[in-house]
């Protein structure tokens, strides 16, 4: 122990060289979330006429290394509702295992017979996403909320800034410029959603998955996508994980110049 | 969104001083799109377009962007700007209107409670000045527009900037957002009668300005979009227009813009 | 003289596993005018008798809307009654706020409950000193909860608090089970009996005493006071205390719940 306290129990100069003050500064401004670290690619989601299909790969990214291959991007919250995250992982996370685990826990310990439906989790995670923008700490994510309410499939997207917005196709992060012209074809508005069957939301997710691992360098192979379903009041949830990429064609690989090995 | 990156900024430590830090986090962004509030002489329409947007993203096309500030009372709001400031100018609005507004006459004692009566189109414009310059340092970036009928059914028009500014007087006419400097010239035109001479005055008299029937400005307000929707590429998808009318209480409308 | 050493404060049983002030709050509702409330499989329903203090001042309040699906009457202390319903606004507006939902009416009844018991368990504190019956309708369907400072809560079919009550709860037990299916004019006039025979001898209901409020699935709070009660005691048709002169009562006249010895119950005036 030398005469200067403030050394005290830190790395000794002489061979660590000086303390860079930059760390653990109590003078420093508290540490927020200003980009994200582990990172999850597209989260696509289609309603159709009995519900909503919505599917996420199992990827976590670190910066361009595939870093966690088994990552689970949807959650089913409540009985009526699958969120989808993409973004960062630990602020997925946070919201995952404990906002929203929290909040659910919460409202069935009440036991009267009232559940959180979609447009109520949705209401919740907007304000949320907002009010954690407000205060300059954003939880650094988009999501998709999908779900069943009031006897109509429900779809809406929030993100990092608190903006909202719905529609019958939705995607984020490269989704929104690969998947959504794709889903866009069957389902251009609204209206079109009736003439949607179960089967066909479902392959063209799964087209959108195929397209994204394609030409996204940070998707992979495998994914999840969860299918709620509806009837009235009746809602039905099923989960499809650890789906592999089926149908795979790399022959329009050849045919990509200025990229590859081919010359001209 | 992370193609619109915010710019990273270099650190800049001074040396022997505390070493600064710099925020990456944006808090706002641009969801397109445009408003606008026409006022007649006992009815106003506002509108706007229902495309939200973010870069050359198209969100959805069926966003609305013009609320109803209660049931029973005739105030209007266009907010425009981004999204998420926007409804939340909007949420506050309808709060506030709702807790004066004797909701269906149950509320009655908050309006006693709070020494209100029903809200006033002049009130609630200084109300949402209140909230827009509270937020001075922060602002919540959003174009407002402001409309509803007075005590004596008159129409009265707002318009706002992000930190509040407005005319107690109000105004004939407002347009806001991504196409507001395509759509203002226009409305000069046609509603101020700008650069209107009467003929045969060689130029020399201006055509005096007057109120305007409905029937003209629900047609102004549909070319107005229609004209902004061909020349802006945030613009289109949708056209809803809100009609408030003394004579014929308020109408909502939604038509059909080109989606490309 | 007699005195009591355990009703100081609202911390301390009596030997006999009593709590005197939550016993005196207790009381404090039966000081109040009577209040109804039924609910049908549709409906709820709340009506009350209100009192005005002096022929010049205004009747007191007695129904306290809290939202468009739920609302409050109250016997017993009104300003007590004004924090509660302040606090259950409060709670509806942060449900809508928060979740975007009509706050479900057994939470936003929790919630007071948990407050008054609250108030019997601290040192320096003091229960509230009124009842509630709050009725309203949720996805769950329309319900009819009382509220007591004890920090208890039951939920009801039909309930009856205030002055004289106890007529009014003979009425609705031997009615009750015709409210399920009542539309909700019968469910209203149910209500108007039974309030009618809460009534002090020769007083009658009369637009300026009764209010009224009626919630529906499809149907906002409303509150009916002075001039729209009017229609409704039209249809009630007899609007006279059974009490005393009884030749007036046509209705079928409520079994005389021998009213309370001492029970002072005169300042209805």
């Amino acid at each position: 122990m030398n005469h200067l306290p403030e050394a005290w129990g830190r790395p000794r100069d002489d061979i660590y060289g000086a303390y860079d003050h930059q760390y653990v500064s109590a003078s420093n401004p508290n540490q927020h979330t200003t980009s994200p670290v582990v990172t999850g690619t597209s989260v696509v989601a289609l309603k159709y006429n009995g519900g909503v299909v919505i599917a996420a790969d199992n990827l976590a990214s670190y910066g361009s290394l595939a870093r966690f291959t088994n990552v689970e991007r949807l959650k089913q919250v409540g009985s009526h509702t699958v969120v989808g995250a993409s973004g960062d992982v630990s602020d997925m996370q946070f919201l995952f295992d404990e906002q929203l685990e929290q909040l659910i826990i919460s409202e069935e310990y009440q036991n009267d017979g009232h559940h959180l439906r979609a447009k109520h989790i949705y209401s919740y995670l907007s304000r949320v996403m907002y009010h954690r923008r407000s205060k300059f700490n954003p939880l650094w994510n988009v999501l998709l909320v999908a779900g069943w309410d009031d006897g109509k499939p429900f779809l809406a997207s929030t993100d990092l800034l608190g903006t909202t917005f719905s529609g019958p196709a939705l995607a984020s992060g490269f989704g929104a410029h690969l998947a959504i012209p794709l889903l866009r074809r069957v389902c251009p508005d609204e209206a079109a959603v009736a003439n949607i069957t179960r089967e066909q939301a479902i392959s063209v997710i799964e087209e959108c998955m195929k397209v994204l691992f394609y030409r996204d360098a940070r998707s992979m192979n495998k994914y999840s996508m969860s299918i709620i379903s509806g009837e009235g009041d009746k809602v039905e949830i099923e989960h499809r994980k650890d789906i592999q990429l089926k149908q795979q064609s790399w022959k329009f690989a050849e045919s990509i110049r200025g990229y590859g090995a081919q010359v001209v | 969104m992370s193609f619109l990156a915010t710019p990273s900024y270099p650190q800049q430590n001074v040396p022997g001083g505390e070493p600064t830090q710099r925020h990456g986090f944006n808090p706002y962004a641009d969801n397109g799109g445009s408003i606008i509030g026409i006022a007649g002489d006992d009815f106003l329409i506002m509108a706007g377009d229902t495309r939200h947007t973010a870069g050359y993203n198209i969100n959805s096309r069926t966003e609305r962007k013009v609320y109803r500030l209660g049931e029973e009372s005739s105030l209007v709001l266009a907010t425009v700007g981004f999204g998420a400031d926007a409804k939340w100018l909007a949420d506050t609005m309808k709060r506030a209107v709702d807790v004066c507004f004797p909701r269906l006459s149950m509320m009655k004692d908050f309006k006693f409670q709070h020494n209100l009566k029903d809200m006033t189109v002049s009130a609630a414009a200084q109300f949402l000045f209140t909230i827009l310059y509270g937020n001075r340092f922060f602002p919540k970036y959003a174009y407002c527009i402001l409309g509803g009928l007075d005590k004596n059914g008159k129409a009265r028009l707002f318009s706002y900037d992000p930190v509040g500014s407005y005319s107690k007087e109000g105004e004939r006419r407002a347009a806001a957002g991504a196409a507001s400097s395509l759509i203002v010239p226009f409305l000069d035109n046609q509603v101020e009668f700008k650069n209107q001479y009467v003929p045969g005055t060689q130029g020399m008299t201006e055509r005096p300005v007057e109120y305007l029937p409905l029937e003209k400005v629900e047609m102004l307000v549909k070319d107005a979009f229609t004209s902004a929707t061909e020349r802006h590429i945030e613009v289109g998808d949708g056209l809803q227009m809100v009609i408030v009318s003394a004579q014929h209480g308020v109408r909502e409308e939604i038509i059909e813009l080109k989606r490309d | 003289m007699f005195r009591n050493n355990y009703d100081n404060d609202s911390v301390t049983f009596s030997p006999q596993g009593r709590i005197f002030q939550v016993e005196y709050a207790l009381e404090a509702i039966k000081q109040g005018s009577a209040a109804v409330g039924l609910v049908s499989n549709t409906h709820a329903v709340l009506i009350a008798l209100k009192r005005n203090a002096e022929e010049l001042g205004s009747y007191q309040k007695k129904i306290i809307g809290i939202d468009t699906h739920l609302g409050v009457a109250l016997a017993g202390l009104a300003p007590d009654a004004r924090v509660l319903s302040n606090f259950m606004r409060q709670q509806s507006m942060s449900s809508r706020f928060l979740y975007n939902r009509p706050v479900p009416v057994a939470r936003v009844v929790n919630a007071i409950a948990d407050k008054a018991q609250v108030n019997t368990q601290h040192y320096g504190r003091r229960p509230y000193g009124v009842g509630l019956l709050v009725a309203g309708v949720d996805e769950t369907g329309p319900h009819l909860w009382e509220f007591q400072p004890s920090g208890m809560v039951l939920e009801y079919r039909g309930a009856a608090i205030g002055a004289r009550s106890q007529s009014a709860k003979t009425y609705l037990e031997r009615n009750y089970e015709s409210f399920g299916d009542a539309t909700r004019e019968e469910l209203v006039l149910h209500g108007l009996t039974a309030l009618r025979d809460t009534l002090a001898q020769d007083k009658e209901l009369t637009t300026a005493n009764v209010s009224l409020a009626i919630v529906g699935k499809d149907e906002k709070f409303k509150l009916y006071d002075g001039d729209e009660v009017a229609e409704w005691l039209e249809k009630l048709g007899n609007t006279q205390s059974s009490r005393g002169s009884r030749g007036a009562a046509a209705a079928p006249p409520a079994p005389e719940a021998a009213a309370p010895a001492g029970d002072s119950m005169d300042v209805d005036a």
